[in-house]
This record gives C-alpha cells, structure tokens and sequence, in this order.
C-alpha cells in the first residue's frame, strides 16, 4: 500500500513529457541536414511550454515528432529519446503510438479548416476519436460529445454536430478542433499555431478557453507559435528556437522581460509595439489633401441571390505626406476598399479623387496614363512577381509602358532597386532566387520607380517573419520620408498599424467605425468595437 | 529553358518515345519518295505472307502493305496535326476570353463549350463528316470540332486562376494593357499544361482518325491506318496480320506521344514551382 | 432533392433546343435540297413524300421559319421517316435503346470499379512494381484504339479459343428464356464491354491514383492520424472519399465520348443498338437517321450528367442541393 503510494508519488514529479537530444533529419536536397537538433526539454503536468521561433525553426517539426508524425518517407527522426510518462515513443512502434494519439497525446492545428476533412460531419470526425479508443455505446458518445462541445463554449452542440466544416466560421471550427482533441481528457496537448489563422478578437477567446480547458484538466500543454504576444498570454515556460536549435529557454516572465540570447533580444525587438511611436518633426500644418474618397460603395452578389454590402459608405481624407492605416478582422471590407482606391474593380457609387483628378470619371486609357500616381504592394511576396520575368523586366515593365526610353529605364532600375535595399546584380535574377523578404523589397522597388504620389500596400508585411516584417516597416518608412510619399498601409495587425501610421481608420462589415489621428485612436478609442478589438490583442505589456 | 529540356531528357522512356515519333514523322515526310510501291497499286497476288518478297506482305487485293502503312502515316499524322491545332488555337482562344473577362460573355462562352461537350464525341464526328462528304478535310474538320472543348475547359480554368494572382493585378496597376497582361503575364504562365493538353490532343487526334477511316469515312484514295484496318476486318480469321500491323502502328504512335505528354508535363511543372 | 432535380431538368431545356437546331443546321449543311436529304439521298422515298416534306417543313419559307417548324417536329417527337428501314425514326431509336444502354451502362460502371480499384491498388503501393505494372498498363490502355482492342480480342477469345461469342447480343436460335436468356446475354456482353471499358478505366485509374496521392498530402489527413486511427481507416474513411470526387466529374465529362465510343464498339461487334443502327444509317446515307441519333443520345448524356450531378451533390456537403 505505501509502496503503490510513494510509487505514485514519484510519478507525479516526473516530468510528463521529457525530450532528450532530439534530431531531426532533413531530405538530403533540403538547405540544411537537420531541422532539429540537440533538442532537450521536459513539460511537467498542468504545464505551458511555448515553442517560439520563425519559420524553419523546427518548432512545428518538433511538435509532430513527439506524435511520430513526420512527413513521410524523406523527413526522419534520427536521433533522442522523447519520454512521455516514462515510456520512449520513439522506440515504440506504430501500433502502440496509435493507442496513444488523440488518446493520451492529442494535437490541435494551425488551419481548422484544411486540417477538418470537408466532407465529414463534424459529429463523425469527433466521434472516430471515441470509436477509434474506446467501447462507449451509441448514446454514450453522443452524450460526451455535446458535454465537451458545451465546455468549448460552441452553442447548439446538436447543430454544431450535424454540420460540415464549411458551414461553420473559424472560430466555432477550432473551437470543435479543441473538442476533438479533448474528448479523452489527454494528458498532453500539442497546439501548433492553433490561433494563427483567427482574427485577434477569436483568437482571445480561443487562448482563453485553452487556457481554462487545461487548468481544469492538468493537462500538458505544449504550444508552438511565433508570436510573442501569444506567449506572453499564455506560457509558464518558453524555448526560442532558431535554425533547429533552442537558443534559450527559462520560465516566461524572465525570458520577456529579460532576454540573454542576442537572437532572442533582436526578435522580441522587432515586435512593433502597442503605443504609437511619437512622430518627430510633425508640423502642426495641416497638409494639403491628395487623396479625397467620398461616400464609396461596393456590393457584391451572393450565390444565392443575396447581395452583402463590402464596402459601405466610406469617405476619407490623406494628406501630402500621410499614413493612413486601414485596420480591420477578415471580412471587414479592408481589401475591397484596397481593391476599389485602386481601381481594380468599380463601385457602385461614391467619387476617388486624387491630387484633383475624378479617377472614376477616366475611360479606359486615361485611367491608365493615369496609374503611375497610385502605386500597390501586395501581401504574398510570392505571388506578387511574375515567375518568368527576370527583376529587370518586373521593375522596368512601368517605365518600358510609358515608352521611357531604355537607358534612362536601366538607370532608374539600378538606382531604385538599391534604394530598396539590393544589389544591382538582382536585376538579371528571378524571383525564385530571393527569399520572401527580397521580393517584398523587388515589389516595392516596382512600385517606387513609378515615382507614385500614393502608395497603397495591401497587408504588404502580413506573410513575413517578425525580424524581415520590422526591416520591411522600416523602409517603407524611410522611403516615405525622403519621397515625400503618401501611403495607404492596410492591415489586420494593430501592431504594424501603430509603428508607421499617421491616422487609423477601423473598419466593420465594410463600414467605417472609427477614424482619427493614431494617438487618440490607440490611446482612448470611443467605440465599443474598438475598444475590444484592441482589449483582444495578445501580450499587450506594461509599456504598450 | 536549357534545364527543362535536361529533366526531359534524363527520362530514359521519354527519350526512346521521341526518337521513335521521329523516325515515324521522317517515314512519312520522305517514306512515299523512297519507297518504291504505290498503296493503292495491284504489285503482287493477295495475301502474300509478311517478310516474303513484300516486307509486311499483301492484302486481299494483292496491294503492298508496307506502303500502305508509310503512306497511312502520313495521312493520320497530318490529319491529326492539322485538327489538333486548330483545337488548341479555338480552344484556348474561348478559354483565354472566358477566364480573362469572366461576366456575361465568359459564361455564354462556357455555356457553349459544355453544350459541345454533351454531344456524343465520336457521333458528333461521324455526322459532321457524313454531312461535308468524307474526305480528309472534313475529318480534320470533324476531329477538330470535337477536340476543342476541353482545351477550352483547361484554358480557362488556368486564366481563372491566373487573373487572381498578385502579379496580373500588379500589372494592371502599373497601367498595362489587356494584350499585355493576357500574352506577356498570364499566357506564359499556363503554357506548361497546354503544351501537355497539345501532345494529348495530338494523340487524340489520331485515335479519332482512325476511328473515322475504320468506318469507312474516308474517300478511299488516301490510305490510313484506320482503313487498312476496316479492310482488313473481313479477313481476320485467317489473315490477322493485316489488322494486327496497321493497329500496332497506331499502338505505339499514340503511346508515343503520350509518353512525352506526361514528360514534357514532369519537365515543365518544375519551373511553375519557387 | 426531387426539386434540384426539376431545377436541373428545366436548365437542361435550352440545350436540348439547341441540340435540335444544331442537327438541323447540320441537315442544312448537307449537299443537296434538305427534304430529299431527309428523305434518304439515294432515292429511299418516293417524289411524292419529298414534296409532302417540302410543304411539312415550310423548305419554301424563310430559313428561320424553317428552324421553327422543324423543332416543333422534333419536340413532338416526329424524328421522320427512315425508307431505308421502313420505320419511323424514332420508334426505330426506341427499339435500339435498351441494348445501347446496357452495353453503356454496363462500361460505365465497369471502367469506374475498375479504376477505381487499380488506382487505390497504385497509390497504396506508390513507385512499388505494382504501381508500375498498372502505369505500363493503363499507359497501354490509354493508347490503343478502341475498335483494334475489339478486334484482337475477338481474334483471341473468339478465333483463337473459342471460348466467347464474336457477335450479337444473344443467340437467337436458342430461343433462350429466362435466366438461361440473361446469362447467354452476359456472355455476348463480356468482350464488348471489355473493349470499350479499357480505355475509360486507364482514364479513371490514371485520375484516382493522381487523387489519392494529393489528397494522401492534406491536412486534415494529418489530423486522422493523430487521433490515432489505422492507416485502412485514414485511407477509406477520410482519403477515398475526398479523392472520389475529381472522378465523379471526370465520369460526367466522359459519359458523352463513351456513347460516341458504343458507336464503333456496336459496329465492330454487331451489337444490336443505337450504335450499329448509325453504322447502318452511315452506309445508306440516311442522314436524317443519323441525326435523330445525335439528338436521342445527346438528351441521354444530359440525363446520365443529371444523375451524377446529384450523385455528387450526395458525397459532397459542400455542393448544394437548392
């Protein structure tokens, strides 16, 4: 009897999860050998431990191997123990893991819609999990799926049992997502980027409930992200991993506040704070309006005959000069309007009137003469540039359209494109040879040779790593101030919007909210949807 | 490009396949100027055996297999190359205006396409040759008619997606022009699936040639290999070979192409990819 | 359900018209003075039924009025009268529609089961020898004229072996009944439906190994695997059914080139049905035998295609049915 207790005793102290110099094997054409190695860490029950780091980390990587997941047949586990509960996963063999997954060690993924099956009710893809580990009867599972469906806070479970994922929003799709993995009380939860596809305000209450779920169960919780907001809502421990390797770990609060690694200092750095960055040498004139949008509309058709309005009565005003940051949740209207100021689809009704001219009084070939004053960046560094061309063709194909003649294109090309932040060798290159961040700057440089008076950049940091989004923001700043440039900076990262925005405007269900000068919006906002927009951002600190 | 000709190449199978369309479309270039024996002339008794005095023997006429099949060679590979171009050509220009334009003109332009698709292929063919008299223009004509909707489908299934990517909207930002953006941006980017949607039409093509000329659509004064095979049919208890030879001709032409299909698509996707 | 269904049937209104106008124009087309066209060029009726068909179809009148009175026939099912085979043509279309179908069908169902199964047999054993085979096979099948196939094998099943009939849809002098009857159908069935089912299951295999492989890539496959199921239950409770979908659209963009396939198929084997009728049609150059054809089976193909829409409607939630 004392034995069994202090037996029991023992196995309370040791750790849940114990991961010993752990490597992971890269296919041989791969940029490097591993994409892990020397991994050591241990997660205690009832515990956070946040993976941070940017892609090509090894952070989701490492998150599969402990389920013995690994993209078959080219990426390998080549070396480490990965104890759970005392037991080497890795030792031990397919049909003992399968008791284990979804049983014992659940995971959670980043895109609940692609990682759902879509033709499967949401009832089925929860109850394989209780088929698939236990006997439970009919009734007695449906019983524990609308318990645990209530626990994630989803409404109507019966509903939300009959459906297909497609029918749900994103947040009540990872909100069944955690059903599912929960369902068997694991004792370990694996998240990777669970809350990276969600809108901000989703994604604090789905930390929240994963929060609530695992003290209430003591579970495990190991939570892969690259967000440093997120671990400071949520981790007790931290481990910052670059290029396969823990380059530091330690409890949360000391890695936050105080950071020994320089990788680590220079990423948390190049996290864009809360507070609006005071603004030197802004004059209290107010500067000449260039852009002036009034009442703008836009409908689109839905299938089905419904009409949603996208874009609903929005004015605005941007001076010589001026940032205006566009911000918003998906489906906000903020790229419908994008799409609109650029004249890329028509509106229904309103005028865009740039430095005095009606855009939407042109035809055809006068809009077009007049394009080169309104200039785009776009989000997907690589969709953005056309694969075949080489740079030289992408920056000049502006200039070579309005007929410049071909040394004068060459010279602006060379100039612009170190004006970007490149060498002039990269003009006779191709896209695929840079990594996302030069593209950004290659879309930019294609963009500025224009010599635009606006510049409208579409969520244009939104798919980079947080070190390449701050290199990013700063030149966009830079050039801004040397060209004079006025910039129209759309983004759903309220972050991005107060490091390089002059006046903010929020958007909702294609309506504008609530517009002013970044200060006031930030310091004191008025509307109720604004203040929980920003209430949701993660780890906002003291100082934000 | 140089790369994509070296995945190409490095295909053993897809090598030997080239090589072996080569030698067929030299046979029927210059075949009819070397050989020596006309198809349709009387040279010898009927049915003379295979590798006698005639290299693949005669037929119920006493005519000269082998020239048949040079010949036949040249009938279905003009045929075929004729009517798969101008498939690709209307196909993709309805598949380029529907996915480019899109609105009321892209879905009559897909309305139409899909109506062509419910006619029975092979029938629709059969009628319209029937209808314009067979001869080798309207079976070009007929195979033509019946192969260009699912370039068209492909087409514009690919201009659909291209229209949505970053970079034609970057183009038109920056003020190009419709030709611009549909033959320097859009088009190159599609041109790997419809070279492979060519080599497969090609190879469709011919099946369908011969199909026609098996049934007798032909004017009878051109050979093929589809007729030498419906003439042959009467005598296939005893004198197989005359149907076995021009169909294993047919066999591995097609194959042929197909295999180069598939390469040219392994070769080509590559580069679609960063 | 019953109301997609009219929806679909009242969308496919408009192309069945225009089917008929196409086959008209198409009779326009033909050389010669359309009402002796129909009549059959060689003298099949008499100067005096050409003059009746003159007046029925208004040949003196503008050309649209033309195209009016000839759908009006059409839709009221008066197809004409064919000379040659002394039949009305759309009695004689309706006599030779069931063994057209049950060859069709038959194919149809064949050459999807088949490529279905072949491509799961490939896709499991993925750059294995079993893959290869089945790639050099449906390689093969994808290249061999249909009519050739139909050839060689009767030369070998039925020349060679003597084990299966060479032609026909039964043996009519054994005044078979019964199951006697289905099964000596069954038999003559075997070598047709193999000939035309080769080509359609190179098609499908090709199609559902491609399938297999991409949908095997996606994440929610991830997510099975995690919950800990077997790889049977990954592979046919989530897998095949996402990867049965591209076939189920194919199957509908084919069903018309197999019909156009039966034709030659029917002649080849002198299978009794719509096909060998157009064989027949083609020698007498009884064009408007012909077209009635193209019209019956084109409505078939809008039917077959209406069925697989709801088909796949039923396996795929995120297609709606209203």
């Amino acid at each position: 009897m004392l034995s069994t207790l202090s037996l029991r005793i023992d196995r309370m102290e040791e750790p849940l999860l114990d991961v010993q110099n752990l490597a992971i094997t890269l296919p041989s054409d791969a940029d490097r050998r591993h994409a892990v190695s020397d991994l050591n860490f241990t997660l205690r029950r009832g515990e956070t431990l946040c993976v941070i780091g940017e892609s090509g980390s090894g952070k989701s990587l490492t998150g599969r191997a402990i389920l013995q997941l690994l993209p078959k047949p080219h990426v390998r586990l080549s070396q480490g123990r990965i104890l759970f509960e005392g037991t080497d996963l890795v030792q031990l063999g397919e049909a003992g893991m399968r008791k284990i997954r979804g049983n014992s060690i659940s995971m959670i993924f980043q895109e609940p819609m692609t990682a759902l099956n879509p033709v499967l009710s949401i009832g089925r893809q929860i109850d394989e999990v209780l088929i698939a580990h236990t006997s439970l009867s009919r009734t007695e599972r449906g019983r524990r799926m609308r318990e645990i469906l209530a626990e994630t806070n989803l409404v109507d479970p019966d509903r939300i049992l009959r459906s297909y994922p497609h029918q749900l929003s994103g947040g009540q799709r990872q909100r069944a997502m955690i059903a599912m993995a929960l369902i068997l009380e694991p004792k370990l939860i694996i998240a990777d980027e669970p809350t990276t596809a969600l809108d901000v305000t989703t994604q604090a209450q789905i930390l929240r409930l994963m929060k609530q779920i695992q003290e209430r169960h003591r579970a495990g919780l190991l939570f892969i992200t690259h967000d440093f907001g997120v671990v400071a809502e949520i981790a007790d421990r931290v481990i910052v991993m670059e290029r396969g390797r823990a380059v530091e770990s330690g409890p949360a609060k000391e890695v936050l506040h105080a950071p020994s690694h320089p990788y680590t200092k220079s990423l948390m750095a190049a996290v864009p704070s809360l507070t609006p960055r005071i603004r030197d040498g802004q004059t209290a004139l107010e500067p000449t309006t260039l852009l002036a949008v009034d009442s703008l509309s836009k409908a689109y058709l839905l299938p089905g005959g419904r009409s949603i309005k996208a874009v609903d009565n929005v004015s605005l005003r941007l001076g010589v000069g001026e940032t205006l940051g566009i911000v918003g949740e998906s489906g906000s209207g903020k790229s419908s309007l994008a799409r609109l100021l650029l004249r890329l689809s028509e509106p229904d009704e309103g005028s865009i009137r740039l430095d005095d001219v009606d855009l939407l009084a042109l035809n055809r070939s006068q809009l077009r003469d007049k394009r080169h004053l309104f200039q785009v960046v776009f989000q997907d560094p690589y969709g953005s540039l056309n694969p075949r061309w080489n740079v030289g063709r992408i920056i000049g194909e502006g200039l070579r359209l309005r007929k410049e003649p071909e040394r004068k294109v060459q010279e602006k090309s060379e100039a612009i494109i170190e004006l970007v932040g490149l060498d002039r060798r990269a003009l006779s290159r191709f896209p695929h040879e840079f990594s996302g961040g030069q593209r950004q700057r290659i879309a930019i440089a294609r963009a500025l040779i224009m010599d635009p008076k606006l510049l409208i950049a579409d969520e244009a940091v939104s798919a980079l790593d947080v070190s390449i989004q701050a290199q990013i923001l700063k030149l966009l700043d830079n050039i801004k101030r040397r060209l004079n440039l006025s910039m129209i900076f759309i983004t759903h990262d309220l972050r991005v919007a107060a490091n390089i925005c002059d006046t903010v405007m929020v958007m909702q269900s294609g309506r504008v909210v609530e517009a002013g000068p970044v200060e006031i919006i930030f310091r004191a906002p008025q509307q109720e949807y604004t203040q929980n927009l920003f209430a949701a951002v993660p780890g906002r600190l003291e100082t934000d | 490009m140089s790369s994509t000709a070296e995945r190409f190449f490095s295909n053993r199978t897809a090598a030997t396949a080239t090589i072996v369309i080569g030698l067929i479309v030299l046979v029927a270039l210059v075949g009819p100027f070397l050989y020596p024996n006309d198809p349709s002339a009387v040279v010898a008794k009927p049915f003379e055996l295979p590798f006698g005095a005639y290299p693949l023997g005669t037929d119920v006429l006493g005519r000269d297999v082998a020239a048949g099949l040079i010949y036949g060679a040249r009938t279905s590979l003009t045929v075929a190359l004729v009517a798969s171009l101008a498939a690709l050509l209307a196909g993709t220009l309805i598949g380029a205006t529907a996915g480019y334009y899109g609105g009321l003109l892209g879905d009559m332009l897909m309305r139409c396409t899909e109506f062509f698709q419910t006619i029975p292929t092979f029938l629709f063919a059969v009628v319209i040759v029937a209808v314009l008299t067979p001869s080798m223009t309207s079976i070009a004509v007929g195979v033509a008619a019946v192969s260009w909707p699912p370039v068209a489908r492909l087409v514009r299934a690919e201009f659909l997606s291209m229209r949505q990517r970053e970079f034609v909207h970057a183009a038109e930002c920056l003020g190009a022009p419709d030709h611009q953006i549909l033959f320097q941006h859009i088009l190159p980017n599609c041109l790997a699936p419809i070279i492979v949607m060519g080599s497969l039409t090609v190879a469709q093509a011919i099946l369908l040639e011969s199909a026609l000329s098996f049934l007798g659509l032909s004017d009878g004064s051109t050979f093929s290999w589809g007729y030498m095979i419906g003439a042959g049919r009467t005598f296939l208890r005893s004198e197989w070979w005359l149907c076995a030879i021009p169909g294993m001709a047919i066999l591995v032409t097609v194959l042929c192409i197909n295999i180069i299909g598939e390469a040219l698509n392994d070769a080509l996707n590559p580069l679609l990819k960063d | 359900m019953i109301r997609f269904i009219t929806r679909r049937l009242a969308q496919a209104l408009p192309t069945v018209l225009l089917i008929f106008a196409l086959s008209f124009f198409l009779l326009k087309l033909a050389p010669g003075d359309m009402a002796a066209v129909m009549a059959g060029e060689s003298g099949g009726g008499s100067a005096e039924y050409v003059q009746n068909l003159r007046e029925q179809y208004g040949l003196e009148r503008p050309m649209i009025l033309q195209l009016f009175s000839y759908l009006k026939n059409v839709a009221t099912l008066n197809l004409g009268y064919s000379y040659r085979q002394n039949m009305p043509v759309f009695d004689l279309i309706m006599s030779r529609l069931g063994p057209t179908a049950l060859l069709m069908l038959t194919s149809f169902a064949v050459s999807i089961l088949a490529g279905v199964a072949l491509g799961i047999a490939a896709a499991r054993n993925v750059n294995r020898p079993v893959d290869r085979v089945i790639s050099v096979i449906s390689t093969l099948g994808y290249a061999t004229p249909l009519f050739w196939v139909g050839l060689m094998l009767i030369l070998l099943f039925s020349i060679t072996f003597r084990q299966l009939p060479t032609s026909g849809m039964e043996n009519v002098a054994a005044f078979n009944e019964g199951f006697a009857r289905v099964k000596d159908i069954a038999w003559h069935l075997v070598l047709p439906v193999v000939s035309l089912s080769l080509f359609y299951t190179a098609v499908y295999t090709r199609l559902m190994r491609a399938s297999l492989l991409e949908q095997s890539k996606m994440n929610y496959v991830v997510t099975a695997e995690a919950k800990g199921l077997a790889p049977r239950k990954v592979m046919y409770g989530h897998v095949l059914r996402n990867a049965l979908l591209p076939i189920l659209t194919m199957a509908g963009v084919q069903i018309g080139s197999m019909l156009g396939g039966s034709i030659i198929i029917e002649s080849v084997f002198g299978w009794p049905g719509m096909g060998l009728l157009a064989y027949e049609a083609l020698f007498a150059r009884d064009l408007n035998l012909l077209m009635g054809i193209l019209i019956v089976s084109s409505v078939m193909v809008i039917l077959i295609n209406i069925a697989v829409d709801v088909l796949y409607a039923v396996v795929d939630p995120r297609i709606q049915l209203n």
